[in-house]
């Protein structure tokens, strides 16, 4: 076998073993002018019960050769099927955060916290924005976060006490009817 | 207008007591004296200030001006008064949801008593005012007259040394009103309290008061004993007879000779003929009746009439207008 | 026998009141309206999916502030008829001719409306346990309940019967009660973005009602007792001034026909 096809090979194995031994990131590429900045995130998936809270981490870089214009980052989320209405306001206290300038070969790492306020599966992301025309918007991959029902009212346990608890005072009104001093009018 | 009295005697003091409201001026240098076991009447058109002037005897609000104190204790130790007081409000409440003797209980213990001695005072009470039989019933039941002696009831509670009375007979007939001044004269002559009564049923405070205090506007026009005061006005005297229905024309024919003397029949009672004296004196009398007599006009009553308290109040308060 | 000793007069009007308001059914059909509506509320959540959209802590917090709402709404409904329903009724002039202080009215009348939040937290422990039991957060939601719910009952009672004195008519009174107690919940509706603003938080550190519900949520959300006790500074100084101040005030101010001239 040739030398040099036998060293591309092994290198190339050996650069998909890296890649395969890294945290998943995910990356996605740019619609800047010249596709310098990328946004990646920490994970692609978690699932955690209604209610529960859940940080997540992105990463925008800039390979260009200039420094980039200030940037916005907003985080969205979506219910991925019909349900209830979500509103990115409710679900993450820190909404937008704003970025003076990526220097070239610099990055700028972004947590996001987001509350899973009901069941379901949903896909929450992070776009990049600018004030410059130029700058198009720039998506980060999706975090799906699949998110278990906590089945808080069980019907069976519901009716027990439904039923039962007021029973008491309407006992206690019965008695203290019961007991009033007689009403007989004045003569 | 303050009489003099000995100060060891003196349960309610007061001196140059002023109230006003907003640009009203409702109490003007108000002053007086009481002792105990005395019943002073306090008389006045309406707002001439006599429940300003209880209000602010009784505590409820203070005077803008002036002091008084009660037992010799200075106004401003208001709940030391109140211990010693009671008062009826013309328009009294009830919360009316209690009975009568739960009421009474209440206020038994707001004065101090306790829960065993309270009851018992209500029991007493309610039975010296005719409501034993309503003590179980609630006050919302009562009659305007019940809740009325209720009231009355209320103000001996705490056996006050003084009292405050706002139109007491209101709302009580003619028996009822009676029992009900019987209970404060008693209450004054037996326990000597003092009691100060607003009424304008001036028959009333004439009966049962010894002095009169007469507002106007918030003044003091006139203060002193019931006979003093009457004595003021000038009205001539005056008497009825009542004659048989036949002989009223007749009686009146003969009246119009006598001299110094003017006679009308009354057109609100059958026979009777009221008759007015320019000289009141026996002889005028007694020429009315001989000369009656003489005619064959048979009499059969004579009254002589003397100014009453009404006719010396409504006199003073018109001048104190004019 | 030993006499009996006198009672203060507050306790005389507290028992007379209390007596009152449990004898004469007014405080039993209450406790039975609001099981009631509890049972409704709890039933509707569990049987509609659509609106079992919170999760179990934020149902939890809302069951929480729903119940202590009511026992607001009670207190106020009591405490602001208490002397200017006296002073409707033309009773108000009998109590004021006693030797009782003025204050002492409306320190027992405030205790005998309180007695009836008192009666509302046992009715109320089971519906909150059975929503929090998921959150495993039911001792906490208990101990909120009772001390976070009497905190605020005693403060709009305080608010109403201060109120109460000085209204010239039982409509006044309720009109200005409830308007006060909806200005100060008010902050807690606002959308987030509008409570983040910084005069808004100036003011909901001095608002005691939004504060104690920030206080709250912070605590079913996972925050430690002592994390955020100046939020619960506004409520505890007020009421402490309400139960120093009101009834000396009340002493000297406390008028036949309300109003603040005497």
């Amino acid at each position: 076998m040739n030398l040099k096809i036998l060293t591309k090979v092994i290198l190339m194995i050996a650069l998909m073993a890296l890649v395969s031994l890294t945290p998943v990131t995910v990356s996605a590429q740019t619609s800047t002018a010249d596709g310098s900045v990328t946004v990646t995130i920490d994970r692609d998936s978690v699932a955690l019960i209604a209610g529960d809270w859940v940080t997540f981490h992105t990463v925008i870089s800039n390979a260009g050769e200039n420094a980039t214009p200030p940037l916005v980052a907003n985080f969205n989320v979506a219910s991925i099927h019909p349900g209830p209405h979500v509103d990115p306001e409710d679900w993450s206290p820190l909404r937008t955060q704003y970025i003076d300038t990526i220097q070239p070969g610099e990055s700028v790492e972004l947590a996001w916290d987001v509350h899973t306020l009901f069941e379901g599966d949903f896909a929450v992301y992070v776009t990049i924005v600018s004030q410059e025309k130029s700058f198009g918007p720039v998506g980060s991959p999706t975090l799906h976060i699949h998110a278990e029902p906590d089945n808080v009212l069980p019907l069976n346990e519901v009716i027990p006490v439904v039923a039962i608890v007021p029973l008491f005072p309407l006992a206690l009104l019965l008695i203290t009817s019961r007991s009033k001093r007689k009403q007989r009018p004045a003569k | 207008m303050i009489r003099d009295i000995a100060e060891t005697e003196i349960v309610l003091s007061a001196q140059g007591l002023h109230k006003s409201y907003k640009n009203m001026e409702a109490l003007i240098d108000f002053s007086f004296k009481m002792r105990a076991g005395e019943i002073i009447g306090l008389l006045g058109p309406n707002g001439a200030g006599k429940t300003t002037a209880m209000r602010i005897l009784s505590t409820i609000f203070p005077p803008d001006r002036g002091d008084f104190s009660v037992m010799g204790i200075p106004h401003r130790r208001t709940e030391e008064i109140r211990a010693l007081i009671g008062m009826l409000p013309e328009s009294m409440g009830f919360p009316m949801y209690m009975a009568g003797e739960e009421y009474l209980t209440y206020m038994g213990r707001l004065y101090g008593l306790s829960s065993h001695n309270a009851e018992a005072k209500a029991w007493d009470l309610l039975t010296l005012f005719g409501l034993a039989d309503a003590g179980d019933a609630r006050i919302a039941t009562y009659s305007r007259g019940m809740r009325q002696r209720l009231g009355i009831a209320r103000t001996f509670v705490n056996d006050p040394k003084l009292l405050f009375l706002d139109e007491p007979t209101l709302g009580f007939d003619p028996k009822g009103q009676q029992e009900m001044l019987q209970v404060v004269k008693d209450a004054a002559a037996v326990n000597q309290v003092a009691v100060l009564i607003s009424s304008h049923q001036l028959e009333v405070v004439e009966e049962i008061c010894s002095q009169v205090l007469i507002l106007n506007k918030g003044h003091l026009v006139a203060a002193g004993e019931v006979s003093d005061i009457k004595q003021k006005i000038p009205a001539s005297p005056a008497c009825r007879i009542e004659v048989s229905s036949e002989t009223v024309q007749n009686a009146l024919e003969v009246l119009a000779r006598v001299d110094g003397v003017e006679a009308q029949a009354n057109p609100n009672r059958q026979n009777e003929i009221v008759i007015s004296m320019q000289k009141d004196g026996a002889n005028t009398v007694n020429v009315i009746l001989q000369s009656l007599i003489q005619a064959g006009v048979s009499v059969e009553s004579f009254t002589k009439e003397s100014v009453s308290l009404s006719d010396a109040f409504l006199s003073m308060i018109e001048e104190a207008q004019a | 026998m030993k006499p009996k000793e006198k009672q203060p007069g507050w306790m005389v009007v507290l028992s007379t009141e209390t007596r009152h308001l449990w004898l004469g059914r007014q405080g039993p059909l209450l406790l039975l309206i609001f099981s009631i509506f509890l049972s409704l509320y709890t039933t509707l959540v569990a049987l509609d999916p659509e609106m079992n959209v919170l999760s179990p802590r934020s149902m939890t917090n809302v069951t929480l502030q729903t119940t202590m709402l009511v026992g607001i709404l009670v207190a106020l409904l009591l405490t602001a008829n208490s002397i200017s329903g006296e002073r409707d009724q033309r009773s108000l002039e009998s109590l004021m001719l006693t030797p009782l202080p003025r204050g002492q009215i409306a320190i027992g009348k405030f205790l005998a409306t309180l007695s009836l939040w008192l009666g509302m937290i046992p009715i109320a422990i089971p519906y909150i346990v059975l929503v929090a039991k998921s959150t495993g957060m039911i001792p906490q939601a208990i101990m909120l309940l009772i001390f976070l719910g009497s905190l605020l009952v005693m403060l709009c009672a305080g608010i109403g019967i201060l109120i109460s004195s000085f209204a010239p008519s039982n409509l006044v009174s309720f009109a200005a009660s409830f308007i006060t107690i909806l200005l100060l919940a008010a902050p807690n509706q606002l959308p987030a973005s509008v409570r983040d603003l910084p005069v808004v938080n100036w003011f909901i550190v001095f608002d005691p009602i939004t504060a104690i519900a920030k206080y709250q949520a912070g605590i079913l959300d996972g925050a430690a007792w002592t994390q955020e006790l100046g939020l619960l500074i506004s409520p505890i100084l007020l009421l402490i001034l309400i139960a120093a101040l009101g009834p000396r005030i009340l002493n000297r101010r406390l008028s036949l026909q309300g109003g603040f001239e005497q």
